[in-house]
């Protein structure tokens, strides 16, 4: 982050002064400006340089490129807090005293188990918030990534959603200064939109937070036949009792109503076992026991219980 | 479980490793997910850490894994190695001469031979955490076409699309079609790998690879990247290989 040389801030406050924080296109800018393509393109570029000026995509239409400018005051707590801190952790640190965020998806679940690196760091905020945290976070070789508008480079992409609610806020645990969606909330969210890679990440943390896990909150949630099914499954992958009968007992005590869980739109061809198990949780199951053999094979330890 | 403890762990034992097996005579490769990493920066890879090693140094490499305090377990095609202590759990799988992958539920067989071990290159491999810094290394990894070949024959796991997508767009320039095709004829597995480059170029044209990379990304895949991927390189790895095995 830089401050905007004199000519450059007089461009931005033109187009602040018309568009506020909303969207506008090259073609508006340069109809403001009253410049030249090239001259248009310069000074976009030079806002944008300086963290005033994100570049996006239209959610309405994706093959068109539009721009939002980073409010003034968002932008100086951005360049305050970005002075005394260096990576992204750092700067999440800095901003948890004031604002509200917390990282979610496979990064936060990596901080729980440890096993499998994220690919990007998905972080729930306030959409008032936006500018600050584009302010923020964007820097060389950071793509950001706004709810349905995905990063247009290749490199270590940041995706912000803005769709943080008090509540989740309120159970975020904070590990180390930085805000993390709680372990049993990702669990849930995880078992609620399975794929071969979120479902991985759910085992992964009941695997190795078995002490640690609300299970009775686990145990009433609406995925209750999902998780039980899936530590029985896991229990008979690893030819032990990794998760206790008493335990596995409790996700049965809800009431159940006939459900798919799946994780591919092709019909598998299961043994016979899974299935069998499948209908003991009242289930339709079509996940690969590869996923519940990874699991234990990789986080199981052989002498006792999971690692 | 702490992850900072295990990356930084996993990073110093696989130097360790790395530089007893040096001089022991013992050739070692990085493979895998970690090699992935190491040539393109992998999206997503697990902890364990895969090596593939010579089937003559097999005793060496036991008693090697023993020393360095792991309870090794022979399991025919690869050996375990696993160490724990109270908050930090190691593995290692070590492919004995073959790389063999089971996911089609028979076995497939890629052996390397002395020249890949020969040309391996030596790779930074770079830690996620900042904490582990300084425990980063260079490591002898699989040639980069050896390795597409690896990716190419599990089934099934949306993580080895990610990493054959990656491998194609970010290397596609260094991926010889035709070094690939021959080694897959030479191998007996060009059945194997022609029927998995279909069912990729499938997911281009359907837009699943698209739904899957944005998904595990966060990026956007372009039209222009995605005709990369299947017409020009998917297309002639599926050509040169029907070539090679017209009689």
């Amino acid at each position: 982050m830089v401050w905007l040389p004199e000519w450059a801030a007089k461009s931005y406050t033109k187009l602040y002064y018309r568009f506020r924080d909303g969207p506008f296109d090259f073609a508006r800018a340069q109809e403001l400006f009253g410049y030249g393509k090239a001259k248009t393109a310069r000074t976009l570029q030079e806002i944008e340089t300086s963290g005033l000026l994100h570049k996006g995509r239209l959610s309405t239409d994706l093959r068109r490129k539009i721009y939002h400018l980073i409010p003034l005051e968002q932008f100086a707590l951005a360049f305050a807090l970005s002075q005394e801190s260096e990576g992204i952790e750092d700067k999440l640190r800095a901003a948890s005293k004031d604002f509200q965020y917390v990282v979610n998806g496979a990064a936060a679940a990596y901080k729980y188990h440890g096993y499998m690196t994220p690919a990007k760091t998905d972080i729930r905020i306030h959409k008032k918030d936006l500018g600050f945290w584009i302010a923020l976070l964007k820097e060389k070789g950071i793509q950001i990534a706004i709810d349905e508008i995905l990063a247009e480079k290749r490199g270590q992409v940041i995706h912000l959603h803005t769709n943080l609610t008090e509540e989740t806020f309120a159970r975020a645990i904070q590990i180390e200064g930085i805000y993390y969606t709680s372990a049993e909330d990702l669990v849930l969210d995880f078992f609620r939109h399975p794929t071969d890679t979120s479902l991985l990440d759910a085992l992964a943390i009941i695997l190795t937070h078995t002490e640690e896990l609300d299970w009775k909150l686990l145990a009433k949630s609406d995925v209750a036949q999902e998780i039980g099914f899936s530590m029985e499954a896991l229990n008979k992958e690893a030819e032990k009792e990794v998760f206790s009968k008493k335990l596995v007992k409790k996700f049965a005590q809800r009431e159940t109503v006939h459900k798919r869980f799946s994780i591919s739109a092709e019909l598998l061809d299961l043994p016979v076992d899974y299935h069998n198990l499948a209908k003991n949780w009242n289930l339709e199951v079509n996940i690969p026991p590869r996923v519940f053999q990874k699991a234990v094979a990789d986080l199981v330890s052989r002498s006792s219980g999971p690692s | 479980m702490d992850p900072v403890k295990t990356e930084c762990e996993s990073l110093k034992d696989l130097k360790a490793i790395l530089d007893k097996a040096k001089e022991w005579e013992i050739q070692l490769l990085l493979i895998g997910g970690w090699a992935v990493n190491a040539h393109v920066g992998a999206y997503r890879y697990t902890k364990d850490i895969d090596l593939v090693m010579k089937t003559a140094d097999l005793g060496s490499l036991k008693a090697l894994m023993k020393y360095r305090g792991y309870q090794v377990e022979d399991r025919r095609i690869y050996i375990a190695g696993q160490k724990e202590t109270e908050d930090v759990q190691l593995k290692f799988h070590i492919s004995i001469g073959d790389i063999v992958d089971k996911s089609r539920g028979m076995a497939l067989a890629y052996s390397l031979d002395e020249n890949t071990y020969r040309n391996a290159p030596l790779l930074p491999i770079r830690s996620y955490y900042q904490q582990c810094r300084e425990y980063e290394l260079v490591a002898p990894t699989l040639p980069i076409n050896n390795l597409f070949i690896t990716k190419l024959l599990p089934v099934g796991r949306v993580l080895d699309v990610v990493d054959c997508v990656s491998l194609i767009l970010t290397c596609g320039k260094e991926l010889d079609v035709d070094f690939i095709a021959h080694q897959a004829v030479k191998n007996n597995l060009a059945d194997a790998i022609e029927s998995r480059l279909e069912s990729i170029a499938r997911d281009v044209a359907s837009g699943e690879l698209e739904r899957i990379w944005m998904g595990h990304t966060g990026q956007r895949i372009s039209k222009k990247d995605r005709n990369e991927i299947r017409l020009r390189f998917l297309r002639k790895l599926v050509t040169r290989l029907r070539q090679l095995r017209a009689p």
